[in-house]
């Protein structure tokens, strides 16, 4: 016997193993190992994403503010009852600094910084950002640049899942939340993301009943120079027509404006 | 001894075994939004040619950009892929009750632990705990505070119903 034969033959049986062992996997145990392997990643999520969350309450303080915080509740849980994963918790504060930011860390923790209060100028608006925030954790866009390079696919065998415990991210998550805190507060997730989210936002603020051109306003005046014009703002405009995504109808701007004032004139 | 012919065997075998998922058919994804309509062509304004709820299952027979066209029932048409998910949709309760592990007690299990049980703990002095090289101290009682706070879901209705947002 050659060598190639041999080498051949190794190989032959050992795909017809593997295709066999593939095949012996029955639909309800499929079902298994996909609830197996979504618990185990929402777990890393939630995991990485409350210990960022605390750092960032830490590094920028929480913002009390009853009224605020109560309203920008009401707006994010509108948005995630409607269009979030059910399988998470969403979480929505404000970090009390002036600077206009937003804030996304996986499995739900949601921030708009006080400054962004301020310069929101309509409830569309804030729905827009908060569904642009709530893309990346359903995109999971923070946990995908961070997570160890061996997650769980629905093919892997079951016992194999089975057998590997609670969690994968093992004694390494101190470097993961340092490392998600670097790229949330100084590197960012670079524009192709940001593109994303900026475009499925759109998406989840029409199915939750808001005129999406209220996020690409919102960016226009945080974003006044003549190179986001014409990039990201003026793409999101060309996607916004593209899409024929247009403000649902039978709305009640009154009450929507009322509220909007009522709860967030303590912050202006 | 090895022949040609059992070479063949196994060859023409472990291809039809593993080939098997390849001619499997199309996709099955299910809806992860509370409701997803379903479109006569791939944009918002498109006529609406059904309507599908949360935990409904759709074959997918093609994707562009967003959306995909999806088989429902006997109906076919487009709907966003952003509103559809590989995985069946469960509520958090019955994600912790079909599996053995805890989602909150597994993330107050990981290291840093002393500084987050003490933070589960509700210690006065979790305060400003578990800065890590990057310098950034944690403050998990303002966590505990944000994580406390719930939505009442008949709070969230009204919220929703008076301004005549879609349900």
């Amino acid at each position: 016997m050659t060598l190639w034969s041999s080498i051949l033959r190794f190989t032959l049986f050992a795909v017809a193993a593997a295709g066999l062992l593939s095949c012996a996997t029955t639909p309800a145990e499929k079902a298994l190992a996909d609830r197996a392997a979504l618990a185990k990643e929402v777990n890393d999520e939630v995991a990485i994403g409350r210990q960022m969350a605390a750092k960032l309450l830490g590094h920028l303080g929480r913002y009390a503010n009853e009224p605020a915080v109560h309203y920008l509740e009401l707006v994010g849980a509108l948005v995630a009852a409607r269009v979030g994963r059910p399988e998470l918790s969403y979480r929505f504060a404000v970090l009390n600094t002036a600077d206009v930011n937003a804030y996304a860390t996986p499995g739900g923790y949601i921030f708009v910084t006080k400054g962004l209060l301020k310069a929101v100028r309509n409830e569309a608006e804030l729905a827009g950002v908060l569904s642009h925030e709530i893309a990346h954790v359903n995109e999971r866009h923070m946990y995908r640049e961070l997570r160890p390079k061996q997650d769980v696919g629905a093919e892997e065998s079951i016992v194999r899942l089975l057998s590997r415990g609670g969690s994968t991210l093992g004694g390494s998550i101190t470097k993961l939340v340092e490392a998600g805190m670097k790229t949330l507060l100084k590197d960012g997730l670079g524009a192709e993301k940001e593109k994303e989210a900026d475009e499925i936002g759109l998406m989840y603020a029409q199915a939750t009943g808001y005129a999406p051109s209220a996020l690409i306003e919102f960016l226009k005046r945080q974003r006044p120079t003549a190179k986001d014009r014409t990039g990201r703002v003026a793409g999101l405009e060309r996607y916004l027509a593209a899409q024929k995504l247009t403000a649902p109808k039978g709305v009640e701007a009154s009450i929507v404006a009322k509220r909007f004032e009522r709860s967030l004139s303590s912050v202006r | 001894m090895y022949s040609r012919a059992s070479e063949m065997f196994w060859f023409i075998l472990s291809l039809f075994l593993f080939a098997t998922p390849a001619f499997a058919g199309d996709e099955t994804r299910y809806v992860q939004s509370v409701k997803a309509d379903l479109l006569r062509e791939p944009n918002a304004q498109a006529v609406k040619v059904g309507t599908m709820k949360r935990g409904d299952a759709v074959t997918v027979v093609e994707t562009t950009g967003m959306w995909s066209k999806v088989r429902f029932g006997k109906a076919n048409g487009w709907v966003s892929r952003i509103f559809l998910s590989a995985n069946k949709p469960v509520g958090q309760a019955d994600l912790q009750k079909e599996v053995p592990t805890s989602l909150e007690k597994a993330s107050r299990r990981r290291p840093p632990s002393y500084s987050v049980n003490a933070a589960a703990r509700g210690l006065a002095e979790d305060k400003n705990t578990g800065a890590g090289a990057d310098g950034y101290k944690a403050d998990y009682s303002a966590l505990k505070k944000v994580e406390e706070r719930k939505v009442k879901p008949d709070e969230l209705e009204k919220f929703r119903d008076t301004a005549k947002l879609p349900k």
